[in-house]
């Protein structure tokens, strides 16, 4: 139990998705622009990565594994994705359309977010248990959802600020975003030997 | 990526329910009201593409998004509607309001903006991603402390999942009941205004 405690953790801060993996960093400037936006595609990665985790796991163990397919990996883990987006949009769509209405927009964008194939490719590399690896994929997206918070609530701030001009924008964006990424080293220390 | 992640700040045309599947109930309330100025709300454009033939009371919206190279944008007006375009997906998007929210009543081809409140967005997220993966990892810790077996496990959280997912239907049901998902009229359009425009001036 200590265990998954203690990898999750690590999931989710110290070797978090963004900011020190550097996966999805496309809609780390591109939707965190406002705090809610943030969330929406932050709560919907998670809900992808969790779910496409699983599907993974048994494609690597039950396919991969088994027929000594693991050069497919890549590709099919490709494939598992973009029909866990899929599968978790029509789904969403007929439990209820007033939910696909709202958050339907964020979904096709997560098939193309490079940190879901990321995290199905760590988790091959950790030969975690089935509960394990879900945990493990639902801590990393929980952090990617935390920064992508995080760094909205800090644009919406900046928004209001008086920038220089020369940095107006995405430039003092990406200062904020590399001071962010300094302040998430702290969870893993710093070597002084 | 970067085509479609222009798209997303604006966010917008929230929901409501589908023309060709109507479902979600929307009360006069919900179709009539105003959001309030006070609260945040995260605002979109969208266009009127028909009205209600019955009365002329109700018309519906069909959301306005834009791309950065404008193809995609542009096949909703052209007529390639294929399967999995930007066009078939606003199609599969539009809503119901009241025509008569504005005055003078709204007709087909005006673009009006429409707002919901910045808590629905979350809450909504809540309720279709955070309910399916509690009761998912709830079956799942179940399963594996009674069992302890991989593929045990893994069909618990399916099950889980399902049952969330139902779930959160239902709730969404009763969020839809009292309007919270319901996208509002805010205002007409104006001409050169765009998703990407700053609406609040």
């Amino acid at each position: 139990m200590k265990e998954l405690a203690l990898m999750m953790v690590g999931a989710a801060l110290v070797n978090n998705v963004i900011l020190a993996r550097f996966l999805g960093l496309c809609s780390f400037m591109g939707v965190t622009t406002r705090i809610d936006t943030a969330a929406g595609m932050g709560m919907a990665t998670t809900f992808v990565i969790t779910v496409s985790s699983m599907a993974d796991w048994a494609v690597q163990h039950y396919l991969l594994d088994a027929y000594g397919l693991g050069f497919l990996r890549t590709v099919t883990f490709i494939l598992v994705i973009a029909s866990a987006v899929q599968f978790t949009e029509m789904t969403i769509r007929k439990v209820s359309p007033s939910l696909f209405q709202m958050l339907g927009i964020y979904l096709p964008l997560i098939t193309t977010n490079c940190a879901v194939l990321g995290v199905a490719l760590l988790l091959v590399e950790g030969k975690l248990s089935f509960l394990a690896s879900t945990l493990f994929a639902f801590a990393s997206a929980a952090g990617y959802s935390l920064v992508m918070i995080i760094f909205a609530g800090l644009r919406e701030r900046l928004a209001l600020a008086q920038v220089p001009r020369l940095f107006a924008g995405p430039p003092i964006g990406f200062i904020v975003a590399s001071l962010l990424a300094m302040a998430f080293m702290g969870f893993s220390g710093i070597s002084t030997g | 990526m970067k085509t479609s992640l222009s798209m997303i700040p604006i966010v917008s045309p929230p929901p409501a329910s589908r023309a060709s599947t109507a479902t979600a109930p929307l009360s006069s309330t919900a179709l009539a009201s105003p959001v309030s100025p006070q609260r945040p709300r995260v605002e979109g454009i969208a266009r009127v593409v028909a009205v209600d033939c019955v009365d002329g009371e109700r018309v519906w919206l069909e959301p306005e998004q834009t791309t950065s190279c404008g193809g995609c944008a542009a096949a909703s007006r052209c007529g390639a509607k294929g399967v999995g375009t930007l066009a078939s997906r606003l199609e599969a998007r539009r809503f119901p309001l009241s025509a008569n929210v504005a005055s003078p009543p709204l007709r087909i081809g005006e673009r009006v903006v429409i707002g919901v409140e910045e808590r629905s967005l979350v809450r909504a997220s809540l309720t279709a991603y955070a309910i399916p993966l509690l009761t998912a990892f709830a079956a799942g810790g179940v399963a594996e402390g009674l069992v302890g077996s991989d593929a045990v496990t893994m069909f618990a959280m399916l099950g889980g999942l399902g049952a969330g997912l139902l779930l959160a239907g239902g709730v969404a049901r009763r969020l839809s009941a009292r309007g919270e998902l319901a996208p509002r009229y805010l205002r007409r359009a104006r001409a050169d205004e765009s998703c990407s425009t700053d609406s609040t001036g």
